[in-house]
């Protein structure tokens, strides 16, 4: 798959991901993994950006498997970033959904 | 490239970032690949996974609004990259330590090696001055000897072989060399079995030993016979022979004629007997030898005990130095208590005179005043100076008691001399000065008045000298100006120390006195 349409919505999928539910950073990217298949080393950079953006918060929680994970919690700024994402995908998708139907050979759906 | 050198890149590339979020960036990333660990990933998998190391740091860089490229640049301009088989920081901080260390070492190593060479090379100089010198001394020797040969008879033969170890090599071979040189003929000039028996001396190191001449076979008798003829038929066993070096008279005195016949033939003018080669040759030679030996290991050993003393001398000079600096802070703390207690028994007494009860304290502060000051005299009087040559306590006896024994010694030694005029060759240890200018048959020698010594015993002070001599009164030391001269009473010399500079100080000269004692 492309790498810029995954760049693109990665953003979305790891903000809808943690609203779900509080993760930790490899529990995130194998969720994200589910989705689209993206370079785990992208996801701590977007992570720490959307941390830094105040859409995330980060909390250390005991595990029994080893040291301390941090957690990241959405916030409310997260979550309207995430809606407005989540429109601005579904426009652009429409759009261009739209433009491809239009321009293909046989006009159908 | 494992967990370690990975972490420690980013770390690196990151460096820009403030120390908490790279702490934090670097525990996530940690935990990441534990966890990839634990899933059964090995840890180059688990980094390989996050892909380019450049576009990562980017993106982390990105998230806080920091240029890309500079990160790029500070791992450029240190030389440290990711996954492209270059070192990494590790590992080229490893390279460096390496060289310095190795850098270090030679620099260290090359150090020792000369401190090494300075220390042994004077050694080394004088071994290779008295190799040379022996070789000399040896290559000398043989150009003499042979130039001997060159003029020499069959009794040369036996001047050169004296008495030694004729069961010896050398020995053995002189014998039947000097054998067959007599056997050959009287009178034949030492040809070649002497000189190889010569060669066959030097070479065992033993010419010049002596060899008994009635120990020579008899085939050599005939030779034997025509050289006692020759220097006045006396036999050695009879007295006749040759001498043939200091110490070393095997044989009798041989007369003067055969002396100077014997000579002559060896081509030796008699005024110059015994001083050019021939009969001392070989032990003139050793004797050198031996000397420039002896003396070389003299110098090496007056060296090496003056080093000896340089070094005593400076542990002395420390320990003086510790304990002198010990009493001295010492008598200060206490003298600064001191002062410090006088200021204090001052507000008492105040408070005292104003009407206050406060004798006892007062008292107390007053004992504690004289103590103090008492303290710090006693631990100036443990203060050690050195004084000609010897230590000498700062409490000790002053320069009268110092006075007073030398005029006991000088007066205990001191003999009495009449007017004969003796010279000074008895009792010159008495008068150092005097004997310098004394001269044997001229003056008498010097010796304390006894009567002035005594009565100026315990005094001090010099009285000034006049210059140009004259009798005056020396205080203190029993001495008495004297300029050298001619004329002396009918009593004998009465204590006239000669006076080396008529114009100098006489505390100099007393100095000068005392330090020979």
């Amino acid at each position: 798959m492309n790498a810029q349409f995954k760049k693109g919505v990665l953003e979305l999928i790891v903000l809808e991901s943690v609203r779900q539910r509080d993760m930790y950073g490899y529990e995130l990217v194998e969720e994200v993994s589910k989705v689209v298949d993206v370079n785990e080393g992208t996801i701590y950079p977007l992570l720490k950006r959307l941390t830094n953006e105040h859409y995330f918060e980060t909390y250390l929680r005991e595990s029994t498997e080893g040291p301390p994970r941090k957690y990241y919690h959405v916030t409310a700024a997260g979550i309207l970033y995430r809606d407005q994402l989540e429109r601005e995908w579904t426009e652009l998708s429409g759009r261009v959904w739209k433009f491809l139907k239009q321009n293909l050979p046989d006009g159908g759906s | 490239m494992d967990k370690r050198e990975f972490l420690s890149a980013l770390e690196q590339s990151l460096s820009v970032l403030q120390e908490d979020e790279l702490r934090d960036i670097i525990s996530e990333y940690e935990q990441h690949i534990d966890i990839k660990v634990e899933k059964g990933l090995t840890e180059t998998e688990a980094i390989a996974d996050f892909g380019s190391f450049g576009e990562l740091t980017a993106e982390i860089l990105e998230a806080y609004h920091v240029r890309a490229d500079y990160a790029a640049d500070k791992g450029e301009r240190a030389g440290r990259r990711w996954g492209d088989g270059q070192t990494t920081g590790w590992k080229a901080r490893g390279a460096m330590l390496w060289e310095k260390v190795k850098t270090g070492g030679t620099r260290t190593a090359s150090c020792v090696r000369w401190t090494v060479y300075q220390f042994f090379r004077p050694f080394a100089w004088a071994w290779k001055r008295c190799r040379e010198l022996v070789r000399g001394l040896e290559e000398r020797r043989r150009k003499e000897l042979w130039e001997f040969d060159e003029s020499g008879t069959a009794g040369d033969v036996r001047r050169r072989y004296g008495a030694g170890d004729l069961n010896s090599k050398g020995g053995r071979g002189a014998v039947s060399a000097a054998a067959k040189e007599r056997g050959s003929g009287a009178g034949s000039a030492v040809g070649n079995p002497g000189r190889s028996a010569v060669s066959s001396r030097i070479d065992s190191g033993k010419s010049g030993d002596m060899v008994r001449e009635a120990e020579i076979p008899e085939n050599g008798s005939a030779g034997l016979e025509v050289e006692h003829r020759r220097y006045g038929g006396v036999r050695p066993e009879e007295g006749g022979g040759i001498e043939s070096g200091p110490g070393s008279r095997e044989y009798g005195e041989a007369g003067p004629g055969d002396r100077n016949r014997r000579d002559r033939n060896r081509g030796v003018r008699p005024d110059r007997r015994g001083k050019t080669g021939g009969d001392f040759r070989d032990s003139g030679l050793r004797q050198r030898i031996k000397r420039k030996g002896k003396r070389i290991i003299n110098d090496m050993g007056k060296g090496i005990w003056r080093i000896c003393g340089l070094c005593v001398s400076a542990v002395f000079w420390t320990a003086r130095l510790v304990w002198n600096g010990c009493w001295f802070l010492f008598s200060l703390v206490v003298a600064g208590f001191g002062l410090f207690s006088l200021y204090g028994l001052g507000v008492l007494s105040v408070l005292l005179i104003q009407g206050y009860p406060l004798i006892g304290v007062t008292l107390g502060c007053l004992g504690l005043v004289m103590c103090a000051f008492s303290a710090a005299v006693l631990g100036i009087t443990f203060l050690r100076r050195k004084e000609n040559g010897t230590i000498k306590n700062k409490g000790s006896h002053s320069r009268q008691n110092r006075t007073e024994q030398k005029a006991g010694k000088q007066e205990h030694k001191a003999p009495r001399h009449e007017e004969t005029g003796r010279g000074p060759e008895k009792k010159r240890e008495l008068n150092q000065e005097g004997d310098r200018r004394a001269k044997p048959g001229d003056q008498a020698p010097w010796r304390p008045d006894r009567e002035d010594q005594e009565a100026k015993a315990g005094s001090e002070g010099l009285q000034e000298r006049e210059p140009g001599g004259g009798q005056k009164d020396v205080q203190g030391a029993g001495w008495e100006d004297h300029e050298p001269s001619r004329e002396h009473s009918g009593t004998g010399w009465s204590g006239e120390m000669p006076v080396e500079n008529p114009g100098e100080d006489p505390g100099a000269s007393e100095e000068r006195g005392q330090s020979y004692a």
